[in-house]
């Protein structure tokens, strides 16, 4: 096969020329994201399940937090710890009526994921003791059009039951 | 006639006890005067002001990972709440406000040499089939006379 014959040339040539235009393609098209935030809730070794069912009123659970960033640019999140039951769970479009216990926050580079190590305070009303009650992690991004905090709808709970402390 | 010397020798000892004496002085007010340090909300404030010009920057195309990653850390020792740990993060806060002044001040040029790279990369796979289609035959031949010069043709 001669290369150099008009018909072979002119396959090469073709070839190379779509090769060409869909590299152009590649580095001129603006880059797209599918925005979203992964949000998850692990155990005290930062790793999925394992989770504790009870805990003493008062006592500070140690659980881990998993943030991943998929926004397309940084982010800065809260995630607003408070603890209610059944009733008082956050929906995906408007968070729990509870009041935060703690709040913690995080900043994440585009792609970027983080697990934060926490201390949850189990400090239910009392009402609550013997009873099982629902931590309650809401993740809230800070809106930077709005220039304000905005629930994001998502959220992760953990069920536990409340045992009364331990005298000292 | 021996007066003149003690004396000296008094005024120079008076001399190095006051300075002992306001060296140890100055050392322990610095230790009990603490440095002003901001307060958690007013840094809180700061570190969203910052993240709000991080962001712009971002959507610019703006390579803004380091100055976030140091945000990061400020918002965690601020999670601490105690106050050594806002000191620090105000430390960190002040190093990113510099930061971003600086990318700001250099984003014109930041987005030019962008630019430049991207269209030149654009360009130079463009120039692949002209390049190839003037060069690929003159190669193409040259390579086939060298590999051949050595031939010998057979009566």
């Amino acid at each position: 096969m001669n290369p150099l014959n008009e018909e072979v040339f002119a396959a090469i040539m073709a070839l190379i020329v779509v090769g060409s235009a869909i590299g152009i393609a590649q580095v001129l098209k603006p880059e797209t994201v599918s925005p979203f935030t992964a949000f998850g809730l692990l155990n005290e070794k930062c790793e999925i399940g394992d989770y504790p069912a009870k805990a003493f009123y008062g006592e500070n659970l140690t659980l881990c937090l998993l943030l991943y960033n998929n926004e397309g640019s940084p982010l800065l999140a809260q995630i607003r710890y408070k603890i209610g039951t059944n009733d008082t769970l956050p929906s995906d479009i408007a968070p729990s009526r509870k009041k935060p216990i703690k709040i913690y926050e995080a900043m994440l580079s585009r792609g970027e994921n983080i697990t934060i190590p926490i201390q949850a305070p189990v400090t239910p009303e009392r009402a609550l003791i013997g009873k099982r009650a629902a931590l309650i992690f809401e993740l809230w991004i800070y809106n930077v059009d709005e220039r304000n905090w905005t629930y994001t709808g998502k959220w992760v709970h953990l069920y536990l039951e409340i045992l009364e402390e331990p005298l000292p | 006639m021996n007066k003149k010397p003690v004396t000296m020798l008094r005024v120079i000892h008076i001399f190095i006890i006051i300075i002992l004496h306001v060296t140890i002085l100055t050392y322990s007010l610095s230790l009990s005067i603490p440095p002003a340090k901001a307060s958690p909300s007013k840094l809180q404030r700061e570190i969203i002001s910052l993240y709000i010009r991080l962001v712009r920057l971002s959507e610019e195309g703006i390579d803004t990972r380091e100055p976030v990653n140091l945000l990061s850390e400020a918002l965690e020792l601020l999670n601490n709440e105690d106050n050594a740990s806002i000191i620090k993060a105000q430390k960190i806060v002040s190093k990113v406000r510099e930061a971003v002044e600086k990318l700001e001040a250099e984003k014109p040029s930041i987005i030019i040499s962008k630019n430049l790279s991207k269209y030149g990369t654009a360009a130079a796979i463009a120039s692949i089939p002209v390049l190839f289609y003037l060069l690929f035959p003159r190669i193409y031949l040259e390579l086939w006379y060298k590999t051949r010069r050595k031939w010998v043709v057979e009566k």
